[in-house]
């Protein structure tokens, strides 16, 4: 590449820009690459000074194509890409999955598996709301309470890494429970991280809460209205910040949630600061549910639906009879045929409501699997609530909204 | 399914605070309020009711799709007011015609019950957008033109969300168009990529 | 450096100073913030206090291209962003350096479809590959460490003879720039 520095480049202004200039108007790019857009999301932003006129996201920087994958590959098999769809809380986004498919197939995993599944998606979403404090907290300027928030989630994903090996993209959940055992040291560590979290969330309570600064950043910002929550399809803590009660866990339960007690939070201004408040509270309602499961919990019991077509026969039979050794062999290389028809099983996220709508044509591949995920839908709202706000609540915005780039783009 | 208009079932009895039996409502077509209220106030465009796995599917014309989404979201009793998803499914090798199908997906608050919507959608045919009932739909219904290219009248800002502007090679959710695509990532004035064994097309030399 | 960079063929002196300005330049790496996908976060908990990745090697994360000389590339690469990689990478000055951090940088990963690169070496020249999907911090340090053994190895003031990719790249561009300025004055 050859540069001539003897000319000056000509520079053109495309019609566009110059409208926007003569009207005191300046189109902020806030890029893929930045700090505080928590992953490659690009914000364009029309300022007039320091107000902001219209916001415009562009997504699509990590789009993988994960909805075609799932076309082309077995149900066994998607485990694995719907952990790095959302992939702070992994466990949630198998869970959401594996839900699914077992309401396709008409079959229930043994009760054991489902209290496992329920601690592990409640650990998923204290693990998800620890690095939204992390980041939106450094995105506004206190810096240490990522650190603190570090160090809990270091807790999560050791027990992670105990159950099935991986820190991150845990593959954990499968088609009918869980298919290894449960590690014997397991629950004390469950039990040991729900004495000491509650003092780690004192620290970010003690800091934040009541902090003059982080109240003057946070209330009054990103306001948004019940019936614009509800018009713009919002879920989670930014429609329950609004005020709506709407939690899947208690409105249509899954797994076992209908038989546990806890408390749905609920915020009443619809900023900012409301939903900050929402979702410490989950976190701890969060691990008020994973105590009454581990009292609950049977400590014995199958872990795997046996003797369906639909679930990976258990290792004992498999090495010991014929037709089991044949089931599995067919179950990993063909894979297993559910019944035609389509189904959409939404589970609570973190983030709010994620449903998978699977269809099936009766083959062992799906025929179309759609995921629909929370972020991509609250993130529609971020024009709505950045109208007519000044530049540096932008960041609080994105932030209180929770995303994950991997879930809106897919 | 029958088509006789004059004849319907006996409407269904509904308690006081939640009709809703069961997460999608009762299994039977003809018990269920949402799909005798839509069939007795478009009875032109509603085609069929199908169960599965409990779910209620109301499948209706493509071109009254819009009224459908607002009769539901503005009755007193069905009050559907959260748009779950919007989204299509290409059908092309399970059916001839039409082509695509749209999912609606719906979701009633106060009544704690789901809802699912269908139409189907030829190619070249377009759907009225559903922007103006839900705003929600507006990002969806952007996802939907990109991966299948299907276009929404009135939506207001239709254009590519998930792939690059510019991207020229087709929608990639249809059947026909291949899990790797049709054409790699050069980056111009770099000489030196590192090698693959395995490429789907050869680099220009 | 400036006057004497790239200058004097390699001889004991030249690289004593080498050492020294490279022993610099590797305790002090600061790092682009530029996380893409899964792998970010577990950058992130690298730099967090139970792995403390910058603290103890020296490393900070600046927010600017232009201020970093090391680009961990955590994440898939899409076709959408990979001319943002490049440009990012284009900012960033000599002598820079690229970790390509996870399979989906290393070679596109588990998703090999319409959308995404296979490798961010497609992109910009790469010195240190990190596999894993995630990788453990732990086999994030050990990339580091592998990048400090080559950052120690660098020519500074002796003339680059093109040990690998990422030098060759610089050599090209280099020679390019020196015939555009002109003879020197």
């Amino acid at each position: 590449m050859v540069i001539d520095f003897s000319q000056p480049t000509p520079v053109e202004i495309s019609e566009e820009r110059q409208l926007t200039a003569s009207r005191r108007e300046m189109v902020l790019n806030m890029g893929p690459q930045h700090p505080s857009t928590h992953g490659v999301l690009r914000v364009l932003l029309t300022l007039d000074g320091e107000v902001i006129t219209s916001c415009d996201p562009n997504i699509g920087y990590l789009h993988r194509g994960v909805e075609k994958l799932g076309e082309s590959h077995r149900y066994s098999q998607f485990v694995p890409w719907t952990d790095r769809t959302d992939y702070v809380a992994a466990p949630s986004n198998n869970l959401g999955y594996v839900l699914a498919v077992e309401k396709l197939c008409g079959i229930e995993a043994p009760e054991r598996a489902q209290y496992w599944r329920i601690i592990m998606g409640e650990l998923a979403r204290i693990a998800s709301h620890l690095v939204w404090l992390g980041t939106h907290a450094l995105d506004i300027g206190a810096l240490s309470i990522s650190l603190y928030c570090f160090r809990e989630r270091e807790l999560i994903l050791d027990i992670f890494e105990k159950f099935c090996g991986a820190r991150l993209t845990t593959n954990m959940m499968e088609i009918g429970g869980f298919s290894r055992p449960i590690p014997p040291e397991l629950p004390e560590m469950v039990r040991t991280f729900c004495q000491v979290f509650p003092g780690g969330q004192q620290d970010y309570e003690d800091i934040l809460s009541k902090n003059p600064i982080w109240l003057s950043r946070t209330r009054g910002i990103g306001v948004i209205e019940p019936e614009v929550a509800i018009s713009y399809g919002l879920t989670g803590a930014c429609l329950r910040g609004s005020g709506i009660n709407y939690d899947v866990r208690k409105a249509q339960p899954y797994l076992l949630y209908d038989r546990l007690d806890f408390e749905v939070p609920l915020g009443s201004h619809g900023d900012v600061f409301d939903r900050y408040l929402v979702r410490m509270e989950e976190m701890r309602q969060a691990i008020k549910i994973i105590e009454q499961c581990i009292d609950q919990v049977p400590t014995d019991g199958d872990l795997m639906l046996r003797g369906s077509t639909y679930t990976i026969p258990p290792h004992d039979t498999v090495l010991t009879t014929a037709e089991d050794m044949q089931r599995h062999f067919i179950w990993v290389i063909k894979g297993f045929s559910p019944p035609k028809g389509e189904v959409y099983q939404a589970i609570e996220h973190s983030k709010g409501e994620l449903g998978y709508y699977i269809v099936s044509d009766g083959s062992p591949m799906p025929y179309r699997m759609r995921l629909r995920t929370p972020d991509f839908v609250n993130l529609q709202s971020l024009p709505y609530m950045a109208q007519g706000a000044m530049l540096a609540d932008v960041v609080a915005m994105i932030g209180t909204i929770d995303i994950v780039l991997g879930s809106v783009d897919r | 399914m029958s088509e006789e208009h004059a004849q319907l079932p006996a409407r269904p009895a509904l308690t006081a605070e939640s009709w809703a039996t069961g997460y999608w409502g009762p299994t039977e077509p003809d018990l269920h309020p949402a799909v005798y209220a839509v069939r007795e106030r478009f009875p032109d465009a509603f085609i069929d009711a199908i169960n599965f796995r409990d779910e209620m599917t109301i499948r209706v014309e493509r071109a009254r799709l819009r009224e459908v989404i607002a009769f539901l979201r503005d009755h007193p009793d069905q009050r559907y007011n959260l748009l779950t998803d919007v989204t299509a499914v290409d059908m092309v090798r399970l059916r001839d015609t039409p082509r695509f199908d749209i999912v609606v997906q719906l979701y009633s608050i106060p009544n704690r019950v789901r809802l699912r919507v269908k139409a189907g959608v030829d190619d070249g045919e377009t759907v009225p957008s559903l922007v103006p009932i839900h705003a929600a739909a507006n990002w969806m219904e952007r996802e939907v033109y990109d991966m299948f290219g299907i276009v929404f009248e009135d939506h207001p800002d239709l254009r590519r969300i998930l792939l690059a502007d510019d991207w020229d090679e087709g929608h990639p959710l249809r059947k026909d168009y291949p899990l790797r695509g049709f054409r790699e990532y050069v980056q111009p004035g770099f000489t030196k990529p590192a090698p693959r064994i395995r490429t789907r097309l050869r680099r220009p030399q | 450096m400036g006057v004497i960079d790239d200058r004097f063929e390699k001889n004991i002196l030249t690289t004593s100073v080498d050492t020294v300005f490279n022993w610099a330049r590797r305790s002090s790496l600061w790092w682009l913030q530029f996380g893409l996908a899964c792998c970010a976060i577990e950058m992130i908990s690298a730099s967090m206090p139970r792995f403390d990745l910058s603290e103890r090697f020296g490393m900070l994360y600046r927010a600017s291209p232009r201020q970093a000389d090391l680009m961990i590339v955590a994440g898939t690469v899409t076709r959408k962003m990979a001319p943002v990689v490049r440009q990012l990478y284009d900012q960033m000055a000599d002598p820079k350096w690229v970790v390509s951090m996870g399979s989906c940088a290393n070679v596109g990963g588990p998703f090999d479809t319409y959308a995404v690169v296979q490798g961010v070496d497609q992109v910009i020249p790469v010195d240190v590959y990190v596999p894993g999907c995630p990788p453990l911090p732990e086999s994030l340090y050990y990339g580091i460490l592998e990048l400090q053994n080559k950052v120690i190895k660098y020519e500074t003031i002796a003339k680059k003879h093109g040990i690998d990719a990422a030098d060759e790249d610089r050599i090209n561009t280099r020679e390019e720039a020196k015939l555009a300025l002109g003879p020197r004055r």
